[in-house]
């Protein structure tokens, strides 16, 4: 299981239009809202390259210190997160820079049409972790793990810094041509880094946003029944 | 031989993979191969004897990822005299190979940043950094540089000027294409042939990413345009997990099988890249080495490039957008006396959706640094346009400002026939790359006869071939002058641009619209001449993209000339003109306010105009467009509209306050000079929509303001609100990461300008952190920053 760094590059599926619409903050769209919403799916269509890298290391636990083999630290979050596991895969995924163009440019041109792009590149890297988290699962599963929902460096108490660790041990940049900036964003800015814990245990209580304990956020999505 | 003569006459193995070769070998995912330089040397040497053994004659120190933003000096010194050490030491474990003597390449690789503005690595720390690694190569005795794996043109364009500047040796170039054919920044084979047989290289090609399959059509694009040789360096297909190893689906036979159909194809050196071994380059050597050589035809294309992009001059004449010139344009002279780069970058992206592929850029005003202006210009419009850029200046030293932080190879605006004149511009030719626009005049003047104007041009043409500048480089401008002083001026220009077709084989260029000066009605007298000279080839005109009746001639003359397939552009161009016309009498709204309400920029535009005719000004800001505003900002706080929607609005407001601001330039109506207000995303913080939504939104309600844009440094923001006497600065940041940086801001500032309130807002502040670091105030949105601008400034429609 602990092989290197695998490395994929996936056909970028359909944006999803509620996840957009969640995103972009809009509840109810009118005719003007549909246009725009509808306008931006076009003129992003075909700007998304899907990749992503992963790797899985053992999990390692000395008093407070949580060792994930490529980075150890200690953190409250992170030891909540990583409960019962034995194991952790981290994984960078972007879905491109053709986006952060399009946001450049309508960033002086439009910023109606900015901030709804911003919306679209949000829901493609969502889909784009779920496709990889769906990934580690299948092949932890063979393995009689399970995978627990997936945790970003600066979540809770998880410093930023812990990116560079990462960073280095995935060899993001030349994998898949994410970066980090000095001040640890990434960019193509449409890009996400994670830790999946993988337990013994199937996960317990609920993921998502009905698991977050942010009830003000304004893109918590609502339990639909 | 030489390894240059070689590189230029020969078929040239290169190795293959290492780095999956070291993982094989035991190297952890966290470890860096070229540490095993130092800490595995037998390893690294013997791979590399391998690979000569195989039949490699360059094989690639292992350097891979080794630069200053990694390695401090002693390091990089340490690692990279190893390598080297273990290249020789390889080589002379074998009997010398009668192909010819073994070389060791210095690889240089991405620096493992994105580059400003999408990324936070400047475009000279690039430079820099590439720099010492080459200079460390080249002390520890590199016979070449190979310039590999680059996805982005302009890293490449920052590591290729580097190894020009830092040594002599032959400079090899691969780009690694994704499964799209371009590259990760959007650069396809075509842009990056232009750009680096600009620059000089010895020759350049592809490696990684792909297998060698996959890998063809970007070969056959590359071979299609190319005038040098090429090499190629693949993946082993795909790689997958077996096992726990890694292992790759294409064997060493089917490799050799591409990479025999490949240098059939005319690729001179091949090679290998991630999951290849020795093997696979023994059979590829097995499989080329009596495939003969053939011949690198001289390709003479004029093309010109952008960061994703060629444009090639030939039979479909190309239109240059001029509207990036301050000539005659009060608006325009404005924004550049004020440094209003948002003005000019509208400029660029409005000629860019009304359809030119090339656009002029001259930023010349009595007054302003030239040289800052233009190369801060390009910087910027080059990151939202797509379109190759004419860089337009008559001073030498905002011309190599301007080339060296291009993205592309760019055209130059101009050289004439005085001898001065050339001698500052071919070099700059030569280094940079570039099409050079050649204006037939000289220390004589401007010949009167078509014949006086094509010697000239004769002179241009040999004096850059001294320089090394072939003739394709060059594009001729005949120079065109008022019909309205000299009856005979379209006559001689346009047998001028038939005679340099005929006699010399150059492309030409003209601006059009000098030939109507002094004449009313420009625009026909611009059209028809416009349409002459097409008839008499030229290839470009320097033209207002935004004329109707240019355009017309344009899509007509491609059409009649059957350069137009199925007339489909034509059609599409006619069907544009209908829709407009259609859409014009029947407006969606009768009501500014309504048409604000709804976003519908067009109409507010329209019915901003109509009201103009009755109505003053201020009178139609105070009474439309911030009620109007007003309802949708409180839509929006009671969740009733959303973000987009008060965008929208905003544009449309601001749209029609544009017009309202002309309108009062042109009556002279008296206003209050009003302070701007002074934005800007903090030093390190690269995420800036927040920032530019409440710029659109603070415009729309008519306050003056002053974007500096993002990363930008604190010392950048005190200048401005100091220079700008601006009362209110408002600052935002992203990340926890980037908010010691507006705290360091907000210190400068309060120190420096203590009559600046400081308002901050973005996604990681509170209320109590903004207090914390000093801030005057908190914005939790654009309309609260709108609230405290008007509580600091004052009411956008007062009067004085």
């Amino acid at each position: 299981m602990y092989n290197g760094v695998t490395v994929r590059r996936y056909p970028a599926a359909p944006p999803d239009r509620a996840q957009v619409l969640r995103y972009a903050g809009i509840r109810r769209e009118d005719a003007g809202l549909r246009a725009l919403v509808d306008e931006c799916l076009t003129l992003s269509a075909g700007a998304f390259e899907w990749a992503a890298c992963r790797a899985v290391w053992p999990l390692r636990r000395t008093g407070e210190l949580v060792d994930c083999g490529f980075a150890a630290l200690r953190s409250r979050s992170l030891t909540g997160a990583l409960e019962d596991c034995e194991a952790v895969a981290a994984f960078a995924a972007t879905v491109g820079f053709g986006i952060d163009r399009l946001l450049q440019r309508y960033g002086h041109l439009s910023v109606a049409r900015a901030a709804v792009l911003q919306a679209v590149g949000t829901a493609q890297i969502e889909q784009l972790c779920d496709v990889v988290c769906a990934k580690i699962a299948q092949e932890a599963a063979a393995q009689g793990l399970y995978a627990r929902p997936r945790f970003s460096p600066g979540y809770g108490d998880v410093p930023l810094t812990l990116q560079t660790e990462l960073f280095a041990a995935l060899d993001v940049p030349h994998r898949i041509g994410v970066t980090l900036t000095d001040s640890l964003l990434m960019a193509p800015s449409k890009s996400v880094t994670a830790l999946v814990g993988l337990s013994r245990r199937p996960c317990r209580g609920p993921a998502g946003c009905a698991g977050c304990p942010d009830t003000e956020c304004p893109f918590r999505e609502e339990k639909k029944s | 031989m030489t390894l240059r003569e070689e590189i230029r006459r020969n078929r040239l193995y290169f190795d293959g993979g290492m780095g999956s070769l070291l993982q094989a070998a035991g190297l952890r995912p966290e470890e860096m191969p070229p540490q095993w330089n130092l800490t595995h040397p037998d390893v690294i040497t013997d791979l590399q004897r391998q690979y000569y053994a195989a039949g490699a004659r360059v094989v690639t120190a292992n350097t891979f990822g080794v630069n200053p933003g990694k390695y401090d000096a002693d390091a990089m010194d340490a690692v990279i005299g190893a390598a080297f050490a273990n290249a020789r030491k390889a080589a002379a474990l074998l009997p010398p190979d009668p192909a010819g003597p073994r070389y060791a390449a210095l690889d240089v690789s991405p620096l493992g940043k994105l580059l400003q503005p999408f990324g936070d690595l400047p475009f000279e720390t690039a430079v820099d950094w590439f720099a010492q690694t080459v200079r460390c190569g080249v002390r520890h005795g590199a016979d070449l540089i190979l310039i590999e794996t680059m996805n982005d043109s302009y890293e490449t364009k920052a590591a290729v000027l580097a190894a020009k500047e830092n040594c002599d040796l032959p400079i090899i170039v691969c780009n690694a294409y994704g499964a799209d054919g371009k590259l990760m920044t959007g650069a396809d084979p075509a842009a990056m042939a232009a750009l680096l047989e600009g620059l000089g290289v010895d020759a350049y090609g592809a490696n990684c990413s792909l297998g060698p399959q996959q890998l063809l059509p970007v070969v056959r694009q590359l071979l299609e345009v190319s005038s040098l040789p090429l090499l190629v360096m693949p993946n082993a297909g795909l790689p997958r997990v077996e096992d726990d190893r890694t292992v790759y689906d294409v064997d060493a036979a089917a490799f050799a099988d591409v990479m025999a159909q490949m240098a059939a194809e005319g690729v001179r050196m091949l090679g290998g890249c991630c999951g290849t071994t020795p093997a696979y380059i023994a059979e590829t050597v097995r499989r080329t080495r009596d495939i003969p050589l053939r011949s690198i035809e001289p390709k003479r294309r004029t093309v010109v490039s952008s960061g994703t992009r060629a444009v090639v001059f030939g039979a479909d004449p190309l239109c240059i957008g001029e509207r990036i010139n301050p000539t005659g344009k009060k608006r325009f002279k404005q924004a550049l006396a004020e440094g209003d780069s948002e003005y000019i970058l509208q400029e660029g992206l409005k000629q860019q959706q009304a359809g030119v592929p090339l656009l002029d850029v001259n930023v010349g005003l009595p007054g302003i640094d030239e040289t800052a202006t233009l190369r801060d210009t390009v910087e910027k419009l080059q990151a939202v346009v797509d379109l190759p850029l004419q860089i337009d200046t008559a001073s030498p030293a905002a011309m190599e400002a301007a080339l060296r932080c291009y993205n592309g190879k760019a055209m130059i605006n101009s050289v004439n026939g005085k001898q001065e004149c050339m001698r500052a511009v071919f070099p700059l030719v030569k280094k940079y790359g570039g099409v050079v626009v050649g204006l037939t005049l000289d220390e004589d003047g401007i010949p009167a006869d078509a014949e006086g104007r094509v010697a000239i041009a004769a002179k241009i043409i040999e004096t850059a071939a001294s320089y090394g500048i072939g003739r394709e480089d060059i594009v001729i401008d005949p120079l065109c002058l008022s019909v309205s002083a000299d009856a005979a001026a379209a006559g001689v220009t346009l047998r001028a641009v038939r005679l340099l077709k005929e006699r010399l084989g150059v492309h030409t260029v003209l601006g059009v619209s000098n030939i109507s000066f002094g004449l009313p009605s420009r625009e026909a007298v611009n059209a028809a001449f416009f349409a002459l000279a097409l008839e008499n080839g030229l290839s470009a005109a320097i033209m207002n993209p935004f004329s109707a009746d240019m355009q017309k001639t344009y899509f007509a003359y491609r059409a009649l000339r059957g350069l137009d397939a199925n007339c489909a552009d034509y059609l599409a161009f006619a069907a544009g003109l209908t829709a407009e016309a259609a859409a014009a009498p029947a407006p969606a709204v009768q009501d500014l306010q309504q048409a604000v309400l709804h976003g519908m920029k067009a109409a507010a535009v329209r019915l901003c105009g109509e009201q103009l005719q009755h109505v003053a000004p201020l009178d139609v800001v105070r009474d439309q467009l911030i009620p109007a505003l007003d309802a949708v900002g409180r839509g929006v706080e009671e969740k009733k509209l959303y973000l987009p929607q008060l965008l929208m609005s905003a544009e449309a407001a601001g749209a029609a306050f544009d017009l309202i601001k002309e309108q009062i330039g042109r009556t002279g109506a008296q206003t209050k000079q009003r302070p701007p207000f002074v934005l800007a995303t903090v030093q390190g913080d690269i995420h800036d929509i927040g920032k530019n939504i409440v710029r659109v939104v603070l415009e729309s309600y008519g306050f003056p303001v002053v974007d500096l844009g993002k990363d930008v440094p604190p010392e950048t923001v005190v200048q401005a609100v100091q220079r700008h006497q601006a009362p209110v600065c408002g600052l935002s940041a992203l990340m926890t990461t980037t908010v010691p940086a507006m705290e360091e801001t907000i210190r400068q500032l309060h120190a420096q300008c203590p009559g600046c309130k400081v308002v901050v807002g973005g996604a990681v502040l509170t209320r109590e952190y903004a207090a914390r670091i000093g801030a005057d105030c908190y914005a939790a949105d654009a309309m609260e920053t709108v609230r405290y601008a008007e509580k600091i400034i004052g009411q956008p429609a007062e009067k004085t």
